[in-house]
């Protein structure tokens, strides 16, 4: 009786939760809809346990518990399209603007264009509640939304290459 | 994944998962700590244990990362007992620095060479048995261990150069 | 069974081409490992087979404490801070649900007009547009609060071409992969992160970035005044 009453209440709040907004918010789903666009998405349940995984060169130089992050959504495009990647920055820019984010960086370097958004936890800046990482040139596309808590160490300090040997030698 | 799933799928790899680390740190002792640490890990998150598609992996992935904290942390505390001979067994061992030297290289390797490399060090199984476990087939199998062991074969003599 | 006995160059050559062929018997990989424990002056040829060969040979023989289980499970399964998680499950469980139903009722009360984020962006992107971009342009993006704070979609250089959304939509399938693997979350965690430090230390150290714009108007002056 104890176990079905539970199976009752769990199956009631799966219900109620996909209907409410307290479900897990997709801000760049839409862009993922768009023909010639992949899209990535990592939810909470996996990030706790990739905290496990982290590679060990960049757990000790970034200062990030990755615990503290909701979701990853990661957007490309797969097309080499220039109307592909117009229309991906003109989305991405607008839900950037919703989202009330502020530009760290932007940098340009030939033709390719790199911008990093903040969205600040308060005025202090530092801590962010989200970060996007965009890249894109006249045929790629790549963006990269991380919603939770990230620290402003985790942005500065010396920056890491994927070379970094994690061996402790 | 209750305690009794726990049991009988993350806790029986525990022999295996001490001769890596054993492998990896070189010291019986350390290898123990570690094997039991990354258990409790394992046991706080075990109900998103079953979210995962390959929960060995993930169990061996979060071993390596014990180790090499605690791989860390020694080299960080020279004054730390860096005695890295285990209890040698009954026949003559080779020096545990070669040892080591290839278990580090096994935890190099990319995603599934290293999987299957593993199991077939630590936890002696043959092909067929690792293309069982893993889904693969025996062929594949087969190409994966070789390309590993000759990977292997090639890292070390770089190394020792 | 006969056990398999090495004794000459070609015997060990043969047997290692198994070995890394992975296709040698269990008693072909015993015989290298006896060969290589007993003859410890070999040609340098063979350090790194021997050095391969006896390790897995040793890491197989790794015996592990007696009480090992023990402490594992004392750790972990027999732990009492679980079974309390246990105990409490359900009574967790039901104030989950009465908190999930109240946010239902507000959210139903309050439904009308108010959209949630995602509603939101699709109520506002209502329609597809098509760009006809000049070859040489680089997409443009609006930055986030700049001082003039526009939140309009750039203009195009050439006539828009608007289709109804519901007809694109219609084509699209989802191409959203979900990650389930923690290994490659962080790996995908790692080089977004590796990727913004990155940026930032170039950012850091090149020269004030130039508007191009300004840039190609300072060229043209430049060269009308020469």
């Amino acid at each position: 009786m104890k176990h079905s009453i539970l199976r009752i209440v769990l199956i009631a709040c799966i219900a109620f939760t996909s209907l409410t907004s307290c479900a897990q918010t997709r801000y760049f789903s839409q862009l993922a809809e768009l023909p010639g666009v992949e899209s990535v998405y990592i939810g909470r349940s996996v990030m706790m346990l990739a905290g496990d995984n982290i590679l060990s060169n960049v757990s000790d130089q970034v200062d990030l518990d990755i615990r503290n992050i909701k979701s990853i959504e990661v957007i490309t495009n797969e097309d080499g399209s220039t109307a592909t990647v117009t229309r991906l920055v003109s989305m991405s820019s607008e839900i950037i603007n919703r989202l009330n984010m502020e530009v760290v960086v932007d940098q340009r370097c030939d033709n390719e264009r790199a911008t990093i958004y903040v969205q600040p936890t308060d005025s202090t800046y530092v801590t962010f509640t989200k970060m996007v990482v965009l890249n894109y040139d006249q045929s790629d596309f790549s963006l990269v939304f991380i919603d939770g808590k990230i620290s402003n160490t985790a942005l500065t300090g010396e920056a890491i290459t994927d070379d970094d040997d994690d061996s402790d030698e | 994944m209750n305690a009794t799933e726990f049991q009988q799928r993350i806790v029986v790899m525990h022999p295996s998962m001490f001769r890596a680390a054993v492998a990896i740190l070189g010291n019986a002792d350390d290898a123990a700590d570690a094997v039991q640490d990354t258990m409790v890990k394992l046991w706080q998150n075990a109900d998103a244990l079953d979210d995962l598609t390959n929960v060995q992996a993930y169990a061996f992935a979060t071993l390596r990362n014990q180790a090499l904290d605690v791989q860390r942390r020694r080299s960080a505390h020279p004054a730390v007992d860096l005695t890295a001979v285990s209890d040698p067994p009954a026949d003559e061992p080779r020096s545990p620095s070669d040892l080591e030297v290839i278990a580090q290289i096994v935890e190099e390797l990319p995603a599934k060479y290293r999987q299957v490399t593993r199991m077939s060090i630590y936890q002696n199984l043959s092909t067929a048995e690792i293309a069982s476990a893993t889904g693969l087939s025996n062929d594949n199998v087969r190409q994966i261990l070789s390309r590993s062991r000759q990977k292997i074969k090639q890292l070390y003599q770089n190394l020792k150069q | 069974m006969n056990k398999l006995t090495i004794t000459s160059s070609a015997q060990l050559r043969e047997a290692l081409e198994q070995f890394y062929a992975a296709t040698a018997a269990p008693e072909v990989i015993e015989a290298l490992t006896d060969y290589f424990r007993t003859h410890p002056q070999l040609d340098p040829e063979f350090e790194a087979d021997r050095a391969i060969i006896l390790a897995m040979a040793d890491a197989a023989a790794i015996e592990e404490p007696a009480d090992m289980e023990q402490r594992i499970l004392a750790a972990t399964c027999g732990s009492p801070r679980r079974a309390i998680w246990h105990g409490i499950r359900l009574w967790h469980a039901a104030a989950a649900a009465v908190a999930v139903i109240a946010v239902a009722a507000m959210w139903l009360l309050n439904s009308n007009g108010t959209a949630q984020p995602v509603q939101q962006l699709v109520a506002k992107v209502d329609t597809v547009e098509t760009v006809r971009q000049q070859p040489a342009e680089l997409p443009q993006a609006q930055p986030a609060n700049t001082a003039t704070a526009p939140t309009a979609t750039p203009q195009p250089v050439d006539a828009v071409q608007r289709q109804p959304a519901q007809q694109v939509a219609a084509a699209q399938p989802s191409h959203t992969r979900e990650v389930t693997d923690p290994e490659e979350a962080a790996q995908i965690l790692a080089s977004t992160l590796i990727r913004a430090r990155q940026t930032i230390a170039q950012a850091s150290q090149a020269p004030a970035a130039i508007d191009p714009a300004l840039n190609s108007i300072n060229n043209s002056l430049n060269s009308l005044r020469q």
